[in-house]
This record gives C-alpha cells, sequence and structure tokens, in this order.
C-alpha cells in the first residue's frame, strides 16, 4: 500500500495489510492482493491459489458490470480517480452498491482531494485515500461543514425531502 | 415564489462557510491558485481578464424585490455599480475582489440566494420561461418543477464532475421561450389524449462550437419518473460522455456518437434500475414546492384596456405596449418586458439605481416578482393595464423604456473579450454600433421582429447560431472579424443559423447587416418576419446583396 497515506474513513472498516499486485500469478501468491480490474478472469483461472482475501483496482473505464459474477468473492475495490476532475468513479461506486449489492470495502484512491469527499461518502465509499499534499485536519474539518442534501444516494441518508416531513418547519 | 425553508438556508450558509475557509486557505498561501480554481468554481468565481467575476444564481429567472435590491447592493457596494444579467437568467459582477467574495456569499444567503454550480462541470442553473405562471398559452406552471429538480441536481454527489457543463431547461407552453432543443437536457411539460400530464424530454442539444439539436428521448415520462429518468440520462453521460477531448465532451457529442436511437436504449436500461425508486421524489414534495406558486390575489375588478387612451395620443408609450408586453392569462394584466437593450447601453447591464427602481417597480405595480430573460431583459410579471402609463413613464425616467423588445437592437450579447478571457473579438462595439446605425423606433418597427445574437468566440455564450441573424467574432491574424450567420432559431422552429460567406471587420459588419436588411424589406411578403422570408427565400439573395455577383 501507499506509505503513511492518510484515509479518510466513513465507515470503519476491517483493517488489512493489502499488497498491490500487477499479475494474476503474483496475486495468488499474496495474502491480501490488490489486482487490477482486466487481470480478474485470469486469476480466478489458476488453480494454486493461497490469497486470504481478494482486492480489485478499477480505473475510471472499468466497466464494473463484468465483475458480477464474482463480487461475492470480491472483499476490496479500489476506484481511481486518477484526476479528481473525471467523476466517473462516483457512478462506478453507486452502481457497485445500488445495482449490484457490492458489501465489500470501497475505496476511493488517486487524487482525492477535499472537496470531493463529501461526494464520495454519499456514493458509497468506506475510505477515501487522500492525496499526498491534502492537510487531513482541513478533510475532517470540511467534511463535517455539509448536513443538507437534497437527494438519496447510496449512503442511506435520508434527502431534505423525506426529513421535511418530520420537522414541520416548512411553514415559515 | 419558493421560499427557503431551514434546510435550504442551512444548505447556502453552509456553502458560504466554507468557501470562505477556502478563500482564507487561499490567501494565507496554505492553497495554490491550481487548488484553489476547482473550488471557486464551484463557487461562481471566475479569473477573467482584469478581475474575478462572480455569477450569481437566478433559478428559473425568478427574483423578489428584496433579492433585486440585494443585488444592487452588492453591484454599490463591492463592484462597480452595476450588474450583467446572462443569458441563463442569472447575474454577473465583473469587478470583484477576492477578499470580498466570501462576504458577498454571506449576503446573498441572507435573501435565499447563491452561486452554487453557476460554473464547473456540473448541473447549472435551472432555466425556464419568462413568463411561467402567467402566460395565456401555458398548460401549467413550469416553475414548481424547475424547483423540484433544483434541489434535485443541488450539491448532487455523483454528478459534481461531469465531462463538461450541463444546461437544463423547462417549458410548459406550446410556444418554446426556453430554447428546448438547445440544451443538454430540454423538458416540454404536455399533457396526452387523455389530458394526463406528460413530460417530453430531449437530449443533446446544445451550441458551442459544435452546435446540434436536442433529440427526443421520450414523450411519456410521468411526473412521478421525472427524477429518475433525469438521474438514468446523467448517469450514462457521466459514465460515457468523453473526457479526452473539452471540445466532444458535451453530451451532444455522446448522443451524436452513440446514435439516438442506441443512446435512448442505454438510457431506458439505466432507468428500468431506478424508476420508481428513492431518487423519485414523492408527490408529497412536489406539492410542498408546488404550494409556493399559487396564483397572487389578482384584482378581479382590473379594467382591461384601461391604456387605451394614453396610447390614442401618444404614439411612443404605444409602440412601448405594442413591443414590451404580453397578453395575461388574467384580464385587465399585462406582462412587461423592461428592455436592458438601450441603443447607447450594453446588453444586459443594469446599474444599481436601476435595479432598485425595478425592485420598487414590481412592488408598486405587481406582487414583488421579477423574471430574468434568457434574452438579457428583465419581466415585471403582473402589471394592471391601468398601471401602464405610470409603469412606462418611470422606466423611460430611469432610461429603461425603450420600446425594442423582440426588434433588431433587442440584441443578446456575450461580454467578448472586453471582459471575458476565452474571447477572441469584442461582442460590445459591434453591437453598440449596429444600434447606433438603427437608431429609429420608426425603421426598427418597420423592420419588425428580429433575433439579432454576438458571440465574441466560437464558444457561443451570445447563441449566435440561433439567431435569425448570428454574428460570430474571431480572431483573424490579430485583427478582430465577423461572421454572419442568417436562418437560425430557438423558439419551436429550432434550427441552426449557416454561414453567409467571408467575415467583416466592424464597420463593414454594420454595413453588411444593414444590406441584409434591405433585402429582407425588398422580399417579404404578407407581413412576414426576417426568418420567415429567409426561410422563403434562401440564402442566395442575401449572399448577392453582401458580396456582389
Amino acid at each position: 500500500m501507499v506509505a503513511n497515506a492518510h484515509q479518510i474513513d466513513f465507515r470503519d472498516v476491517e483493517p488489512a495489510e493489502w499488497t498491490h499486485c500487477e499479475t494474476a500469478t503474483q496475486a495468488a501468491q499474496t495474502a491480501f492482493p490488490v489486482l487490477p480490474a482486466d487481470e480478474l478472469s485470469s486469476y480466478f483461472e489458476l488453480n494454486d491459489v493461497n490469497s486470504v482475501a481478494l482486492g480489485v483496482r478499477l480505473s475510471p473505464d472499468t466497466e464494473v458490470e463484468a465483475l458480477a459474477d464474482r463480487l461475492d468473492q470480491i472483499a476490496l475495490i479500489e476506484v481511481d480517480f486518477p484526476a479528481y476532475t473525471d467523476g466517473r468513479g462516483y457512478s462506478q461506486a453507486r452502481v457497485l452498491r445500488e445495482h449490484m449489492g457490492f458489501q465489500g470495502e470501497l475505496r476511493a484512491v488517486g487524487d482525492v482531494l477535499i472537496d470531493q469527499l463529501r461526494f464520495m461518502k454519499r456514493c458509497g465509499f468506506d475510505v477515501a485515500v487522500l492525496a499526498d499534499h491534502v492537510d487531513p485536519d482541513d478533510a475532517e474539518a470540511a467534511l463535517k461543514r455539509y448536513g443538507v442534501w437534497y437527494q438519496p444516494a447510496a449512503d442511506d441518508r435520508p434527502p431534505a425531502h423525506r426529513l421535511r416531513r418530520f420537522v414541520q418547519n416548512w411553514e415559515i | 415564489m419558493y421560499q427557503y425553508d431551514n434546510f435550504d438556508k442551512q444548505a447556502v450558509r453552509e456553502r458560504a462557510a466554507d468557501f470562505r475557509d477556502q478563500v482564507e486557505r487561499r490567501i494565507a498561501g496554505k492553497l495554490s491558485e491550481d487548488e484553489f480554481k476547482p473550488l471557486r468554481l464551484q463557487n461562481g468565481l471566475y479569473l477573467q481578464l482584469h478581475a474575478y467575476m462572480l455569477r450569481v444564481a437566478i433559478p428559473y429567472g425568478l427574483l423578489s424585490a428584496k433579492q433585486m435590491r440585494k443585488l444592487a447592493h452588492i453591484a454599490r457596494t463591492y463592484d462597480k455599480d452595476y450588474g450583467h444579467f446572462t443569458t441563463r437568467q442569472n447575474i454577473q459582477y465583473n469587478w470583484i475582489k477576492l477578499v470580498d467574495a466570501p462576504d458577498i456569499l454571506d449576503e446573498l444567503a441572507s435573501v435565499e440566494m447563491h452561486a452554487i454550480q453557476t460554473s464547473g462541470n456540473c448541473i447549472r442553473n435551472i432555466s425556464s420561461a419568462q413568463f411561467a405562471g402567467v402566460a395565456a398559452d401555458e398548460v401549467e406552471d413550469p416553475r414548481p418543477w424547475c424547483e423540484l429538480i433544483r434541489q434535485w441536481s443541488t450539491f448532487h454527489p455523483e454528478f459534481a464532475f461531469l465531462p463538461r457543463k450541463f444546461k437544463i431547461a423547462v417549458n410548459a407552453s406550446p410556444a418554446d421561450r426556453v430554447g428546448v432543443k438547445l440544451h443538454d437536457i430540454g423538458i416540454t411539460i404536455t399533457r396526452n389524449a387523455a389530458g394526463e400530464r406528460r413530460f417530453e424530454v430531449y437530449a443533446g442539444g446544445g451550441q458551442g462550437r459544435t452546435p446540434m439539436i436536442g433529440k427526443l428521448m421520450r414523450d411519456d415520462i410521468e411526473a412521478h419518473h421525472l427524477l429518475s429518468y433525469l438521474e438514468a440520462i446523467l448517469r450514462v453521460y457521466n459514465r460515457y460522455g468523453r473526457r479526452d477531448n473539452k471540445y466532444k465532451a458535451r453530451i451532444k457529442i455522446l448522443v451524436h456518437e452513440t446514435g439516438e436511437d442506441k443512446f435512448r436504449e442505454e438510457v431506458d436500461a439505466e432507468w428500468r434500475k431506478i424508476e420508481g425508486g428513492p431518487v423519485d421524489a414523492d408527490i408529497a414534495e412536489f406539492g410542498r414546492i408546488a404550494d409556493y406558486f399559487t396564483a397572487p390575489a389578482y384584482d378581479t375588478e382590473a379594467q382591461v384596456d384601461a391604456h387605451k387612451a394614453r396610447a390614442a395620443m401618444d404614439p411612443a408609450f404605444a409602440a412601448w405596449v405594442r413591443h414590451n408586453t404580453l397578453a395575461h392569462k388574467v384580464p385587465g394584466y399585462k406582462a412587461v418586458t423592461i428592455s436592458l437593450k438601450p441603443h447607447d447601453g450594453i446588453a444586459g447591464d443594469a446599474t444599481s439605481d436601476q435595479m432598485d427602481a425595478v425592485a420598487d417597480l414590481s412592488e408598486n405595480f405587481g406582487f414583488g416578482e421579477i423574471r430574468v430573460t434568457h434574452a438579457q431583459n428583465l419581466v415585471l410579471p403582473d402589471v394592471r393595464d391601468a398601471d401602464l402609463p405610470a409603469l412606462y413613464d418611470a422606466l423611460f425616467a430611469q432610461g429603461l423604456g425603450t420600446a425594442n423588445q423582440g426588434l433588431l437592437t433587442d440584441m443578446i450579447v456575450c461580454p467578448g473579450l472586453d471582459y471575458c478571457a476565452l474571447a477572441n473579438a469584442r461582442s460590445i462595439p459591434v453591437s453598440q454600433k449596429i444600434a447606433k446605425r438603427f437608431d429609429d423606433m420608426d425603421r426598427l418597427q418597420d423592420i419588425g421582429e428580429v433575433k439579432l445574437k454576438i458571440s465574441g468566440c466560437i464558444n457561443a455564450c451570445g447563441h449566435h447560431h440561433a439567431g435569425h441573424i448570428g454574428i460570430l467574432g474571431v480572431d483573424r491574424k490579430g485583427t478582430e472579424n465577423y461572421q454572419i450567420l442568417l436562418g437560425g432559431s430557438a423558439e419551436e422552429d429550432t434550427s441552426l443559423a449557416k454561414i453567409l460567406g467571408r467575415g467583416f471587420d466592424e464597420d463593414g459588419t454594420v454595413d453588411a447587416i444593414e444590406t441584409i436588411i434591405d433585402v429582407y424589406k425588398a422580399q417579404r411578403q404578407d407581413g412576414e418576419n426576417f426568418l420567415a422570408t429567409y426561410r422563403r427565400i434562401g440564402a442566395e439573395p442575401f449572399k448577392e446583396a453582401v458580396y456582389g455577383g
């Protein structure tokens, strides 16, 4: 894993010593490998697999639907944001959580900056690994600043219109 | 109009506090300009040629008198005493100091306003018809639906970093007053044969450097599926829209390259997974919003045509009534367009004093409501016929009485190279020269309806593709040059204008426009407007006249 990288946990996750692997054969001999998505089919063809749990790393153009058959064998999915401006990872996360029922750990990596965290949290990520130069205290502070959301997403947080029914404060 | 509840108030306050923190970190040097850029863009703050420009959202173009006074106050206190109303029904301030921006956002929040999502690659301000709620021809008031979409799209966690900006417009009349087919998504609210409400949803329209007319995705979307259908389109676009080239990143390119039918199938496949799910707001929430848009207490005794006596003896007033007022659904009332196109001014600009005056007039002659139009004018929606003379006199005294709505000098003009960092040429001077050349109300009225639209670069913020006459400023070997286009329309008969031929310098452009108008006047038949004549006779007669045989 990235050494000394600061990560923001949106939910408690089981800690594990994940190791990035480039090939399926390498991953098969690693306890907690994280494998590129396009190596996945080779990995599952191997007979001699000694991994304890499997992680997969997506690129923004990975078709997450292709993981459907193996999803219950995947413990961790890393969603890469090569640039903060590339928002495909948010849709990948929501599709994995809401359409495909992925229950494992969902982790945002790459160009993860402060202003993206609150969106990642809502799209179903468990963890965001901050880009190197981002101050984790600033990140935590910014994340706490937003309490109002207007739309349902992957985090079960009720949108404002549903809360309005309970607080009856709209006659102002 | 819609009133914020505590949730809405909290949302804009949180954003203002967040931005104050970001600006402090920027000024303290903890953030580089590169790191700060994405943060300021989420708050409508652009770095332009000479200063920061702040774009403030005016949802579907609707303002209260109190909000307009706040906009005037901001212009007076933090800018050079004026603001610029835009084709997206927003307002821009051109001379903002970074250190003042957090205070301005606080000022805006105090009147339920903000600058959220007025820039950046996200869902922008929802635009709508300037006569919503008062036009006689609409099937219903589109504004509650706009507000529903505004809330759904505000801070949408999945769609904050789309391939490119995303613009949605909502119309609810047979007459298209929003350019439905020239938006990323255009929505027309209709009734089906059984009289039930249905939404026609168009996608993939747009202007810019590759103008395209939007394609009808579905005409049968029901109210309780509107948000899930929008979310399905946005998700397909977010996943598959091009990100390799910013000039090919708008949804129009995706729809075009995927093919209209295949794109529709992909959206439908996504939609089937989410329709009726959590995103489809319960109809109770729509009812809550709609309750804010009930009709005001109209004067049931309002006298029809009470302005006629003045009109009979004052031709200037009569011309203003003819061009700048629209029939109202309530007898004895008119919707009044306040022209921000004086012949010696800058299209869309209003001074602080003018904004304050309009706020006062909206209360004296209406219910304290003001609209911003996509043609960069203002509207007072509920004026009694009997009040039209007094309103006209008051507007005239403020330099707001120009009777040119829909006429040649009612131009849409982008800020151009006088302000904009993207522009290739200035737009304002050529527009002013045209206004001066045609500065004769009798002549303008004789020419009749012409939509003239000017952009200072290929990005088309001045909508030149959609002009009956469009002007596109380009940079030709270091000098400003203007191409002329003819035949565009952003209305229900949407069409894209075509380039007439080689471009001209500023004065040559003004001469060419005059020649084009002369051709129209010589060729028009039976009350045809400019566009109808152009469509009947084609470009050739205009080309011959402008460039010689």
